[in-house]
């Protein structure tokens, strides 16, 4: 068992498997040796990462994810590739945007591959087929171009 | 931006970027604010396209004084240039028109993407000034020129303004150009027209800037042709080794009496000795039941793939059907007798079939089921009839009932669960109507028949039990719906894709 303590203090011990799923953890485990020494983790709140570990254990005997999935030209599996296809995780990520964003933010900083994906994949899904204007109300993004330089990326389209 | 998201590391935006598919998104992205608008233009830039004259200027513009651009210039991987350029005059020029301007702008800017690999030209004009370029492209692997127009120009237009020749002709270095520097691997040459006159002493057809002097690069391993009575002539005057191409494809527009020469068998047998070459006839209403084109034999070896009427899969020596054909995509409608003559004269090795017929009929099925029990890939065209109601109904009958449904539904549904399980090796099913006009989009489809769709992807997922373990993807359609499902893995859900 792993015992790892969130940033507001709440303390997690946590089957070695799952924590090593991130690599975050797995380095420091390696780095730290055999020790029952508590594992911070600085930037990941305890609401954040009973999601973060919810996901883990799901996916604790999931095969490791593959680096040369860019060279597979299988329809289905480019399509599988950009869709979260479970429903178990449609329904992981069903959740308001700030959790989202926390979830990304956790799974960057923990180093967690497969969390990571299928959270961008969550947030791509948020934009597809957006326009500029939605896209900029989802994300309460101000418009900073100027009209001239709004007016220069319209014509510097590439697609010309 | 929110405080939360402008925490997010713009490694972790790209990767969300990346998710998205459509060029449509990305532009959009560009336009939301400064952070996402270098980041969306990554993807952009992937996969860069020039085609209308003003707007390819604009780009050009912006990789040229954009210093966001200009940090991007190891980003582009692809490159279709598509711009149709007119050079007024096209023998001799007293000035450079706008159209010049751009052509040499257009190609000055290409030498500025190190990293470029594939590069398409297409409706556009090519002129030897463009070899040059390749070969000054360490990168670049794969080259397809499509329906160009080719003028002999050596140098930039504003190079050859300095000469004050002003004229095509003018070449700096009449050395031949030399074809082995290249290094691309891939090649596609399809239709290319000869606008000028060539070079005092030259014929089109005969000289050394000729493109398909292109198929001399020493790494090509694949190779996609038009060949036309040129091409003939200047291969059978020449004869050139091809050793590295093993996957060879061969359009021929239009068959002739004069491409029954030897020079296209040639061409093959100066390949790889295992190339896999792929033959395409495009349907042309001439190609009828008239003696003109019946006779004409195209004696190949090697093809595994055709394409084309069904009047020339017999074109094997002395008209036998060849062994080696594995698929074979029929492009004319061909009753049941014509589509059965033919079948019994192809090789039992064929695994992917792809028919057109003018009725449904469940005859060719059978037929296919006979003689090609081995087969991977089914594709019936067909124009007319009513088979999309009756197959559903017969997904329907094997997940629910099926010994009712047999004694209740009609002959086809009985006959089709027979087929399928006898096809041990199908791996794709499509039975398309030729009329299918898609109405509904996605956000348009009523809440009917989003439950339709649904019950049908329930049966999909229970379907695996029964259909053959090899089967990944059906698609049936009928007027207006199209239907598709696909699996990776035997045992896997089916997936739904796409309406």
């Amino acid at each position: 068992m792993v015992i790892l303590i969130t940033s507001d203090n709440v303390k997690y011990v946590v089957e070695k498997d799952v924590a090593e799923l991130s690599v975050l953890v797995k380095n420091m485990l390696e780095d730290i040796g055999p020790s029952d020494e508590p594992i911070p983790l600085h930037n990941v709140t305890s609401t954040v990462f009973n999601k973060v570990l919810e996901y883990c254990i799901y996916h604790r005997n999931d095969p490791p994810p593959s680096d040369d999935d860019e060279g597979c030209a299988s329809p289905l599996h480019k399509y599988l590739a950009s869709h979260i296809c479970s429903e178990w995780d449609q329904r992981f990520f069903d959740v308001d945007q700030a959790l989202l964003f926390d979830i990304i933010l956790a799974a960057n900083y923990l180093d967690i591959k497969t969390l990571l994906d299928d959270a961008c994949k969550a947030v791509a899904h948020l934009i597809q087929g957006k326009s500029t204007e939605e896209i900029r109300g989802i994300f309460n993004i101000v418009n900073d171009f100027t009209p001239e330089e709004e007016a220069r990326v319209k014509k510097e389209n590439v697609s010309s | 931006m929110d405080p939360q998201l402008d925490s997010v590391p713009d490694d972790v935006w790209i990767m969300v970027f990346e998710y998205l598919s459509s060029p449509a998104d990305w532009f959009n992205l560009t336009k939301t604010c400064h952070r996402f608008s270098p980041l969306a233009s990554r993807q952009l830039l992937r996969d860069l396209a020039w085609r209308r004259p003003e707007s390819t200027n604009h780009n050009l513009e912006a990789w040229k004084s954009n210093p966001i651009y200009s940090m991007l210039v190891g980003m582009p991987r692809k490159l279709t240039i598509q711009v149709e350029f007119d050079f007024v005059d096209r023998h001799y020029w007293p000035y450079i028109n706008n159209s010049m301007r751009l052509h040499d702008k257009v190609y000055a800017q290409v030498l500025n993407f190190p990293v470029l690999h594939e590069l398409v030209l297409c409706d556009t004009v090519i002129s030897p000034y463009i070899y040059s370029i390749l070969a000054a492209l360490p990168k670049l692997r794969s080259l397809s020129i499509v329906n160009c127009d080719f003028i002999y120009l050596y140098t930039s237009f504003h190079e050859n303004m300095k000469t004050a020749k002003h004229n095509f002709h003018y070449n700096p270095n009449p050395r031949p150009f030399d074809f082995t520097t290249l290094s691309l691997t891939h090649l596609r040459l399809h239709t290319i027209r000869f606008l000028t006159e060539p070079p005092p002493g030259f014929f089109n057809d005969n000289n050394p800037y000729h493109p398909l002097h292109l198929i001399t690069v020493p790494n090509l391993r694949s190779v996609s042709l038009m060949w036309t009575p040129m091409h003939a002539t200047i291969y059978g005057q020449r004869h050139w080794a091809l050793p590295s191409v093993n996957n060879l494809e061969i359009i021929i527009p239009f068959v002739k009496s004069d491409l029954e020469g030897p020079e296209l068998p040639i061409l093959v047998s100066k390949c790889h000795a295992k190339v896999r070459v792929s033959l395409e006839i495009p349907h042309n209403k001439r190609y009828g039941k008239g003696p003109m084109t019946s006779n004409i034999r195209l004696p190949l070896e090697g093809v595994h793939k055709y394409k084309g009427p069904l009047s020339f899969p017999n074109f094997g020596p002395h008209g036998r059907v060849l062994p080696g054909l594995t698929d074979l995509v029929m492009t004319q409608v061909a009753d049941f007798p014509v589509l059965f003559s033919a079948f019994v004269k192809l090789s039992t090795s064929i695994r992917s079939l792809d028919i057109e017929i003018p009725q449904w009929n469940i005859e060719p099925l059978y037929a296919v089921q006979e003689v090609f029990p081995n087969i991977c890939s089914l594709v019936v065209r067909y124009h007319g009839g009513v088979l999309p109601v009756v197959w559903l109904l017969f997904f329907r009958a094997v997940l629910d009932t099926i010994f009712i449904f047999l004694r209740v539904q009609n002959f086809f549904a009985t006959a089709g669960a027979g087929l399928l399980l006898r096809l041990r090796q199908l791996h794709t099913l499509k039975l398309l109507s030729c009329e299918f006009r898609s109405t509904s989009r996605r956000s348009e489809i009523n809440a009917e028949e989003d439950q339709q769709r649904r019950d049908m992807n329930d049966y999909f997922q229970k379907w695996s039990k029964y259909c053959t373990g090899s089967l990944r993807l059906v698609q049936v359609d009928d007027f207006e719906k199209s239907c598709r499902w696909e699996r990776e893995f035997d045992g896997d859900p089916w997936v739904q894709v796409g309406y």
